[in-house]
Parts: C-alpha cells; structure tokens; sequence
C-alpha cells in the first residue's frame, strides 16, 4: 500500500468514500429471473459441479420455498428477490494468481482497498472474491509445505469431494431459516480451507468478498477444518462501492475445530449503505478445540448475524467478540450463540454496540447449557452506548440452563457519555466531538485488542471519522 | 476443648498445612498469626470442614471426639464457629432469618425459620445493638451490601447468639474503625469470660492492643515456627515475620 | 381518612361481542411467535389449553370460603372475597360505576379470558386506604376481572391474592390498576396454583406516583405469571420485587415488564427464583424506555438458584432503550446453583443441603410477603 492510499483508506469513513461509485465491470454470465428449479440447475451447470450438489441445491429450494420468513427479520420490505441477478460471473476465466492478470477495474477496486499491501505483510493466503466468483487466489508456499489446502469452494467441491462432503451444510444446517436455504441453493465463492493434524498457520488467510453492482445477490460459502491441534486464524473482509440501488449478501461460514485446535475467525465487514446483508455463521469444536469469533460490523443497511458455536466436546471453549456500528437510519441486527453440550464447556460473549443518528442496534443472543454439561461456565456482557436522542438499542439475551452444576451470568448496561466525562475531556481541551469519537474509541478499545494491527487502526480511523461528526447531546 | 493433632492438608492436590498441632482450651484466647499467603484461612477452613480441604493427616478432636470425617454442618452443630473472613451475600435470606434457623437446628426444632419464642428475637435486637449495628439489620438480607466492617460485626453477633463450645474467627478486625475493633474485642473478652474456647486468627496485632492472647501460634509457608504468650503477638507486631521465616 | 367504593360485576365487558371473541379464541394463536431459537414457549401452553378443552363442559363451582380459610390469612371485615360462586363483599357496597378499561387481546387463552371471565369487581380507592382481594375458584374454569383506580393523592395498601388450589382447574384473571398521580400504592400479589393459572396485571403509573410492589409466584401444573408496570407520568418510579419458588414437576413463566413512557420515571426490578424438583422456571422481562421517556432509570437483577439434575431454568432480561438519554438503564442475570461458598457457610451454621434450599425458598416468600400477617401461609409454598 502506497502512503497516498494508506491516508486515503485512513481518512475515509465508508466504503463509497474509498470505492467511489460502482463501475461497470465486463461480466460472462448473469443468471436472474424468477427463482425456480431452472435457474439453480443453470448455476450448477455453470459450475459444472457434481450430481450431489446439484440434489442439495434442489433440496434447499424446496426448503426455502417451504420456510417461513423469520419472524425476527425486519427492514426487509425492498427486498425483492425476483429483481436479483443470482449469479454474476466477472469476465476473470480462472482465478488469477497474480495481482496484474487481474481486470483493471476490479485491480483498482482491490488497490483502493489496500489488500496488495496486507496480503505482503500480514497474510499467508488469500482469495478475492468478485461479485460471484474467486477472481483472485494466492496461498504462499508455506501453506502449500505444511500441507494446507486452501482452495476456492468450488474447486474444493470437484478436487475432495469427500473431504468436503464430509462437512458442507453439516454445521449449518440448510433448514435453520429461509435465507439459509436460500444461501444453499444458489451459494456461489467463498473459500475452502483444511489445515492437517498439528499444524498451526501463524499468519492469517484473509477472504476478501466485494459486491460490485446494485440488484445481485452474493451467496459465498466459506467451509473451514482444522484438523486434531492446528491453529489458524481466518479473516473476512466484505465490502461494496456506491450502489445505485440495494444488493443481497447471504453468505455462510461453517467451521469444525477437531480436538486441541483452535481457529480464530474474524470479520471486517464495511458493506456500503445499501447492502442488506446475512450472514451465516456456525462453527463446531471438539474436546479441548476453541472457536474464537471476532466481528467489526461497520456498514450495510441492515446486517443480520449470530455467530454461533457449538460445545460438542468436553473442556472445549468459545468466545465471540462483536463490535457493531449503527449510524443513520442502519439496522445491525447481532448476536451470539453458545450451545454446550459436554462437560466443562467454556463460553464468552462480548457485545459492544454504539447508535446514532437514528441508528439501530439489537443484539439478539444465546446461551443454552444442555443436561450432562458438567460444571459449563458462560458469561455474557452486552453494553451499549446511543449518542443522541433518535437512535436505538435493543438486548434480546436468552440464558437457558438445564444442568445444576453449570453458571451463566450476564450483563448488559446502555448508556449514553457522561457529561462529566465530556466536560472532562474539554476542560483538557478536546472539543465536545474530539471528546465524543475518544470516548467511543475507549469504549470499543478492549475488544479491538484481538484483531490484527492494521485493521484496528482502521477501525479506529472510521469511528474518530464518523463521530466527529456528531453533534452534542440536547 | 480442640485439639489439633499433626494435621496435614491438601488443596488442589498441594499441601498448603503441615504438622500442625494445636490446643485451644476452654476460656482461651488462641490467636494464629502469619503473614499473608501462610495458611491460617485454610486451617480455619479445614477446621469447618470446607469442601476441597483435603486433611491428609491428623486429626480434629473436639473435647476428645474426633471430627476429621464429619460434614460441616455437623461440625456446626458439635459447636464449632467460623467467623468468615469473607462471608458471602445470602440475597432473600434476612440475616434474624439465618439466626433463627441456626438456632432453631441447635434445638432440634423442625420448623427452621419459625420463632420459637420471641426471646430470640429479642436476643438478636439486642445483640445487634451490642455489636453496633442498628435494629433494621435484623430485617435485612445478610451480607447483602454490608460493608466490610458491618460483615464482621454480623458474623460476631452469630457467634454470640449461636453458643458454640470453639469460635474461630479469621480476621475478625478488618474493615472495622478503632472503636468497632475494641467493641470486637470486648466481645471476644465476654466469649472467653463465658468458658469459650477462641482461635482468632490474624495478620496484625492490632486487635490484641485491646486484649491480650493466652496464647500465640506463627503460621509461616503451611508451618507453626513459633509458640508462645500473648507478649508473642507484640513482638510480631513489631519486628514482623520476617525473623520466622 | 379512609374511602373505599366498590362494585361487583356479574358480567360484560370490552367492546367486542362475545360471540366475536369466542370465535377469535378458536383462531388466535397461543402466541405469535415462539419465544427463542431453541425453545418454542416458555409457557406451558398446551397444558393451560388442554385443561380448558376439559373445562368447556364443566359449569359448576363450588367451595367459596374454603380455600380462603386453607391460606389462614388474617381477614378484616373490609376484606373484599371473590369465589367462583358469588361475588362476597364484607364491606357495603354502592353501585357507582362501570368497569371502563378493555383487556387487551393478544392470545387464545387472553381471548378466552375476555368472553368468559364472569366475576369481577370495581374498586376506588382514595385518602389512605387498605384493599385485600381473594380470587378463590373452585373446581372448573374460573375467570376474574378487577379494576382498582386510586384518586391522586392517596395512599393504598393492595393485597391480591390468588389461590388456584385445584389441580383440575383453569383460573384466570385480569387485574388493571390505574394510579393517580402524587399517589404511593403498595401492592403485594401472591399466587399459588396447582392447576393451571393465567395471570394478567396491568399497572399504569400517573405523574409523580410510586408503587412499591411485591410478587410471589409458584408454578402448578402451568403458569403464566405476566405483568406490566406503564410509567405513564413524568417522575412516576416504581419497585419491583418478584419471588418464585417452584418444585416438583411445576411449570412457571414469570413476565415481568417495565415500560417507560414519561421523563424522569425510575423502575428497579429484582427477581429471584428458586428451581428444584423437576421443574422448569422461566424469568422474563422487558424494559422499555421510550423515546420521550428522558432521564429515565432502569435496574433489572435476576438470580436464579437451578438446584436440581432435572429443573430447568431460563432467563430472559429484555432490554429496549430509544434514546441516548438515558440517566441509566442495565440488567444482570445469573443462573446457578447455591454457590458452594452460601451452601458452606450455611453448612458452617448448621444446616443440611435440604435445609439451605428451604431457607432461600422461605427468603423468597418473605420478602414477598413483608407487608402482610402470614400466619401459616408458608407452608402452603414450601
């Protein structure tokens, strides 16, 4: 990354402001029309994917057609599924594996976003997923040595078909809601990664998700297996330039940590404002495994995900760490999930959220300790912070224990800065935005600890930027 | 009248106590000194009968009965008294509620928390007034938001009420002022005065500015290093542990 | 100064036609939507409604001061006692108005209340005043509607007990109390069920009142335990205290919601329960600050003992806040068994396992109950 477009990233405060407008980009193939057998039969065609895959596509219609909308879901209501392009495929033939084979647009988009100098300094491999295909994919050496196969899931789904389908929809199960099996009927992208027994990825695999035109839906399936004592640490990244009018994100991460591994999941997600954006995740973990989910939740018009764990193997251990940002008429609808179902199960769940401008955040969680885990701890904090008078935030915790010897506690304040804090920080001086952004910034700084350096400065740039802008409390 | 014999206890798997031996007579002032990290909560606990107190060796005799096996609420009602240290909140549990259901296990009677006759509760009004806490105590959740001197006060006034036969006291002077110190161990003094026998165990001497021990052990990393009289106690609080160790 | 008007009611009620709601009683949902991703409702429904599918044939009611006399509560001869049978006041009585509140209608057995409820009564109360009510079924389907209203400036004293002693009965009531405003209420609400129990309260809250309230609630065979405290006037602020106690194979859905509607209003809300035998508790709430409710405070603290290999014990605390300002608004919950460090320190006072959950059951009642001569009244719960 150039200083110029460090500075640029640094100072901006959304995606449009960083990607600009939306500019046409050469595609092959757009599928659309009215959802049906015959479109999903034409994408599985398109990808010249196996039978089997085919038949859990089919089956996953039906299960949509067949599914409620969720009584949850709001600020749905412009969302018009027969309006969508369900399958956009960039004019790219293979993934490219260097960074000059890419078309110049979608190169410009991946400089702005400042990924060439991430990917040098900080990741082992990475996949560039444009609209609804791997455009690029770069897994250095080292990956290749240990033995790691990191590959785009549809080419994972022709090379292992066992291995993968061993696992794909096993941890998320295609029926959990209607946009779920939606998501399996036409899923599209995403990556595929196994990490071999004992082996632990010391730097990052970043998936890079971009959504680069109004009225398309990305549908990116992202299947990750540490195998017995592996570590990895994955990261998402998910934005959009300015769209003329909304777009449809309904992706899915499925995660099985094997005994004694470990796999740290992160997202970035800075969607433009109008992109409405699912997001299904689930991971299972083995004795002694730990799943850490980590999420920054900054853009989107209305952000629906519950990053969800299941404790399936004793003393095994989970925490989920969610950050979400709501300014102006935004939706972040969030919230964790922990089931324990063995003894000596470990779970944590941090929920720091901050509204304004009429922004809304609701955290929707769970903590469920079945019968027979042993001796199973949670702990749940939900804090909440609304900076004017005109934004909202909502808590939704359920703690459901059905073992005696088990312990949730749970927390949750909602606030607003203190005027003595304010008056604090501008009799040193700050203005009363300074004194705001710093405040926020403070708020969120514990969790941000867990999140790689150069995203967190990120982060940390788009709060300052975006509540400098706020104005005082009345 | 208890005795400690040779005992040896476990935590976690680790040997926190070693060899102790022990006598604490009737109408006897026993103080246990040492500096933090020593072992005294854990002898106190291991004493009581705390769960996870392994005793590996020894034995607890009290007046020649052995209690080394027996649960805690036994040990309670044989007439053993630990004044915690810490004593937990008991959020809906009204602190005249606790005491009556004591007393009323003390006297086999079924009802736990029925007043047997209201000289008990006017047994607690006043023991109340007598360890300085106002009368709505009684009424009050026990140890729910109690400061750390009201704790101490409530956990002396049970063993007043309670009759036990041995009152242990584990820092029964902290988070209390000069004046409700000299008020603890003016009641430590009427305990001692009515054939108790007290084990009274702290980090610094102060409570015995206000009344001298009978007797002095010093607990240093799990061991009794030194044995004495009350003048004990002032030399530690002079010099410190340091010449123990 | 004391005042007290009444008037009973043998009948109507909401502005809808019975036949209306009878048929809406046969489509309405139980609920609308199921209560959490793991667990469809919290209440026992299908156990509330099988009973009523047994109740349609069964008319007749009896045992009016029986189960009155079974609480060995102290009655005064204000005392006002309602019975499936009659209608009984100790106290003359004065026609003077008509019930003016609708109950809303938002589930099957809600809807069922509106068309068959047929006792009720209508009280005013001002200056300082004492009311007690005893909601006493009998065998079958029984349904009861009060409505309090309390003049500005007065203080009163509201004790409601409800007794479903049957196992085989469907006993349902709706309580709306409307509070003037400068006024103190203290209410205290005991309810105690073997059958089936559907419980509604309604609390509306005017400028500058405070009602301090009391709640104990057990399971029978199902409960739901539901109510609302509307802080409708500026400065309005209430306590709550809600208890359970719950055993054997009891089903109970405690509801508690606060609702801030005005500035300045404070609710503070602590529920305790305890969990035992194999039964299954749920504490549930909302604490709903509105957008013009500035200043506003909200305190929710739960605690639920789970004591047992076969109870289950579910907390849900919502929190809903509209406006950055808030003068405060949280919650805590926890879920556990007796910590190991209440259960030695009692065991260090002499108590058995057994004996330690009884004394936080009789804590619970206690607090519950302080405002009220209980004679034997805890053995009933324990």
């Amino acid at each position: 990354m150039t200083t110029n477009n460090a500075e640029e990233l640094l100072s901006a405060y959304s995606p449009e402001d960083v990607l600009g407008y939306a500019k046409p980009v050469k595609t092959s193939l757009i599928i659309k029309g009215k959802l049906s057998r015959g479109i999903v039969e034409e994408i599985s065609r398109a990808k010249k994917e196996p039978g089997w895959m085919l038949r859990l596509r089919l089956r996953a219609l039906e299960l949509f057609e067949k599914l409620p909308t969720p009584n949850w879901v709001i600020g749905l209501e412009e969302l018009d599924l027969e309006e969508l392009a369900y399958y956009v495929r960039p004019d790219v033939k293979e993934p490219a594996v260097t960074y000059e084979d890419l078309p110049p647009e979608i190169r410009d988009y991946y400089d702005k976003l400042g990924i060439p100098e991430m990917e040098a300094k900080l990741l082992s491999g990475i996949t560039f997923q444009f609209e609804s295909e791997t455009v690029y994919h770069k897994a250095k050496e080292t990956l290749e040595k240990k033995g790691v196969i990191m590959l785009p899931m549809e080419e994972a789904v022709i090379k292992y078909p066992d291995l993968v389908k061993q696992y794909f929809s096993k941890i998320y199960p295609i029926a959990d809601h209607k946009f779920a099996a939606l998501h399996y009927a036409l899923w599209s992208g995403g990556a595929f990664v196994y990490i071999p027994k004992g082996v632990k990825v010391t730097e990052p695999i970043e998936a890079f998700f971009l959504i680069g035109q109004s009225l398309e839906g990305q549908f990116e399936h992202s299947l990750i297996i540490a195998d017995e004592n592996s570590y990895l640490h994955f990261i998402e990244g998910c934005s959009a330039p300015m769209l003329k009018r909304y777009s449809f994100h309904d992706g899915a991460v499925e995660l099985y940590a094997h005994g004694g591994s470990a796999i740290k999941f992160t997202t970035i997600q800075n969607w433009s404002k109008n992109v409405v954006n699912f997001n299904n995740k689930r991971g299972i973990a083995e004795e002694n495994a730990r799943i850490d989910w980590i999420e920054g939740g900054l853009g989107s018009r209305i952000t629906y995900t519950y990053p969800s764990s299941i404790l399936k193997g004793a003393n095994s251990s989970s925490s989920s760490i969610v950050i979400q940002m709501s300014k102006g008429p935004y939706v972040k609808d969030s919230g964790s999930k922990m089931y324990h179902l063995a003894p000596n199960t470990r779970s944590k769940i941090i929920n720091k959220s901050i509204s304004v401008d009429g922004g809304v955040n609701i955290y929707r969680g769970l903590v469920k300790i079945n019968k027979g885990a042993v001796k199973a701890r949670s702990h749940v904090e939900c804090q909440s912070l609304i900076l004017d008078d005109h934004s909202y935030a909502y808590t939704y915790p359920h703690n459901q224990v059905e073992e005696p010897s088990a312990i949730i506690t749970h927390e949750a304040t909602t606030g607003r800065i203190g005027e003595e804090q304010l008056f604090y920080l501008r009799q040193r001086s700050l203005t009363e935005q300074e004194a705001t952004s710093l405040i926020a910034i403070g708020f969120i700084e514990d969790v941000m600890k867990d999140m790689p350096f150069e995203y967190v400065n990120i982060l940390r740039k788009v709060i300052e930027i975006e509540f400098s802008k706020v104005g005082g409390l009345g | 009248m208890l005795e400690i014999e040779n005992l040896a206890v476990e935590v976690e798997g680790k040997t926190i106590l070693e060899n102790i031996n022990l006598r604490v007579n009737k109408g006897e002032l026993h103080a246990i000194m040492g500096p933090n990290g020593s072992g005294k909560s854990t002898l106190a606990y291991a004493i009581a009968g705390k769960g996870g107190y392994v005793i590996r060796n020894g034995k607890i005799l009290l007046d020649g009965e052995d209690l080394t096996r027996l649960e805690p609420e036994e040990r309670a009602l044989k007439g053993i008294f630990l004044g915690f240290q810490e004593p937990p909140p008991l959020p809906g549990v009204k602190l005249s509620t606790l005491i009556v259901a004591a007393l009323n296990k003390r006297r086999g009677v079924k009802d736990l928390t029925k007043l047997s006759s209201m000289r008990d509760y006017k047994a607690i009004l006043e023991g109340l007034e007598k360890v300085g806490l106002s009368k709505s105590y009684a009424l009050r959740e026990a140890n729910v938001g109690f400061s750390g001197g009201e704790k101490k006060r409530a956990e002396i006034l049970q063993a007043m009420l309670l009759d036990p036969k041995i009152v242990i006291l584990d820092e029964p002077d902290s988070g209390l002022d000069v004046e409700g110190v000299a008020k603890i161990a003016e009641i430590i003094g009427e305990l001692r005065g009515e054939g108790k026998g007290l084990l009274v165990i702290t980090h610094y001497a102060r409570i015995f500015k206000h009344i001298k021990p009978d007797k002095v052990s010093i607990l240093v990393n799990g061991k009794i290093v030194a044995k004495g009289g009350g003048e004990l106690a002032y030399k530690v609080d002079d010099e410190g542990y340091k010449s123990f160790s | 100064m004391s005042s007290v008007k009444s008037v009973g009611l043998d009948k109507p009620l909401t502005n809808l036609k019975v036949s209306k709601l009878r048929l809406l009683a046969d489509i309405i949902p139980v609920q609308k939507y199921g209560d959490s991703p793991t667990i469809k409702h919290y209440t026992n429904w299908s156990k509330l409604l099988r009973i009523r599918e047994a109740e349609r044939a069964l008319k007749s009611t009896k045992g009016a001061l029986e189960g009155i006399l079974r609480f060995s509560l102290v009655l005064k001869p204000e005392d006002i006692i309602i019975d499936s049978a009659s209608t009984t006041y100790m106290s003359p009585l004065k026609n003077t108005r008509d019930f003016k509140w609708k109950i809303p209608v938002e589930n099957k057995l809600q809807a069922i209340h509106a068309y068959k409820w047929y006792r009720g009564a209508s009280l005013r109360l001002s200056g300082e005043s004492d009311a007690s009510i005893y909601l006493s079924p009998g065998e079958g389907y029984v349904g009861y509607h009060l409505e309090i209203n309390i003049d500005p400036n007065s203080r009163a004293n509201i004790t409601l007990i409800l007794d479903n002693s049957s196992q085989s009965s469907l006993h349902s009531s709706s309580t709306l109390i409307n509070v003037g405003s400068n006024s103190q209420v203290s209410i205290t609400t005991l309810e105690r069920s073997r059958g089936a129990t559907y419980h509604y309260k309604y609390v509306k809250l005017g400028n500058n009142s405070r009602v301090e309230s009391r709640i104990l609630a057990s399971g029978g065979e199902a409960t739901r335990f539901r109510e609302d405290y509307l802080l409708e006037g500026p400065k309005a602020s209430t306590s709550i205290r809600g208890s359970s106690v719950s055993k054997a194979d009891e089903r109970l859905d405690l509801i508690i919601n606060t609702i801030h509607r005005a500035p300045g209003t404070i609710s503070e809300l602590k529920t305790r329960g305890i969990v035992s035998g194999c039964s299954t508790v749920a504490h549930r709430g909302v604490a709903k600050v509105y957008k013009n409710a500035e200043w506003s405070s909200v305190d929710v603290e739960s605690f639920l003992y789970i004591t047992s290999d076969k109870a289950r014990a579910y907390s849900v605390p919502v929190l809903e806040v509209d406006t950055g300002i808030v003068e405060s608004a949280k919650h805590s919950t926890a879920v556990m068994n007796i910590p190991s460090e209440i259960e030695f320190y009692l065991m260090q006072r002499g108590l058995s396992r057994n004996d330690i959950i009884k004394l936080i059951s009789i804590g619970l009642l206690e607090i519950a109950a302080a405002n009220l001569e209980l004679g034997e009244l805890g053995k009933i719960y324990l």
